[in-house]
């Protein structure tokens, strides 16, 4: 029995950078987030810099919809957000920049990233972020990523110093990459039922 | 649900008919279509076409 069109047709998953900080380490991680999902079988990505959606801050919500950021995610099966925690929450522009769509995201998987300086890895901006997410109409995994002691974590180069990550982002991707194909199926081909 | 609203969407950018896959309520079109539930939103319909990935929403019956 063939695979369904929709299963061959490679799934395209965008990394959203979260922070626009200056010196932020998340960019980093998010580079390295980029590769590994770049390298992945079947799957196309991007990486999406909320410091560089023009998103309004004289307004909110999808009255301030931007074409472009739109389109991306309605393309998208998937998501992967890499979180800096300030103040054990999540940065303000993130926020503004997610909250510029809805139907766009209804039923597709998202994995969370998490950056702190300390030893938790943004574990407490992941927890505040599953609630929005949820109610973004997203999916969320059980996997995540923390990326701790950010400031030591990467070179000068910004080459990340502990091979340990590689086998925890691909555990991450493993899951996301499955749940992206079932939620597409199911988005596509599995009605409501009425 | 009525008829209209039972009828499946044609995509708009392929043609397709698309896939009616999600009801929720969504808060941002409160006061737009007036059909309030008690949490203060809307109930609305997602369709997405498999054809070109485009998705659609519209207020639920």
């Amino acid at each position: 029995m063939s695979p369904p069109e929709s299963m061959e047709r490679p799934l395209f998953i965008p990394v959203i950078l979260g922070t626009p900080r200056q010196g932020r380490i998340s960019e980093h991680a998010a580079n390295f987030v980029l590769e590994r999902l770049a390298a992945w079988k079947d799957v196309e990505t991007t990486l999406v810099d909320v410091r560089e959606v023009p998103a309004p801050t004289r307004g909110a919500g999808e009255d301030i919809k931007i074409p472009s950021f739109s389109e991306l995610c309605m393309r998208a099966d998937a998501f992967v957000i890499v979180a800096p925690e300030y103040n054990h929450g999540y940065p303000g522009l993130l926020k503004h920049v997610l909250d510029t769509n809805l139907k766009e995201y209804i039923h597709k998987a998202v994995g969370v990233c998490g950056v702190s300086a300390g030893p938790f890895g943004g574990t407490r901006v992941i927890e505040n972020l599953l609630p929005v997410l949820r109610e973004l109409g997203l999916v969320t995994i059980f996997w995540d990523v923390n990326f701790s002691s950010a400031r030591k974590l990467f070179d000068e180069r910004g080459e990340i110093l502990d091979p340990a990550y590689a086998g925890r982002f691909d555990k991450f991707a493993r899951e996301l990459v499955w749940m992206a194909k079932v939620l597409r199926h199911g988005r596509e081909g599995v009605p409501l039922e009425a | 649900m009525s008829e209209e609203t039972r009828k499946p969407l044609d995509c708009p950018r392929c043609g397709l008919e698309m896939n009616r896959h999600a009801e929720k309520i969504a808060a941002h079109a409160v006061g737009e279509h007036g059909r309030e539930d008690s949490s203060g939103g809307v109930l609305y319909e997602f369709h997405t076409c498999a054809a070109c990935r485009f998705v659609l929403e519209r207020p639920s019956a």
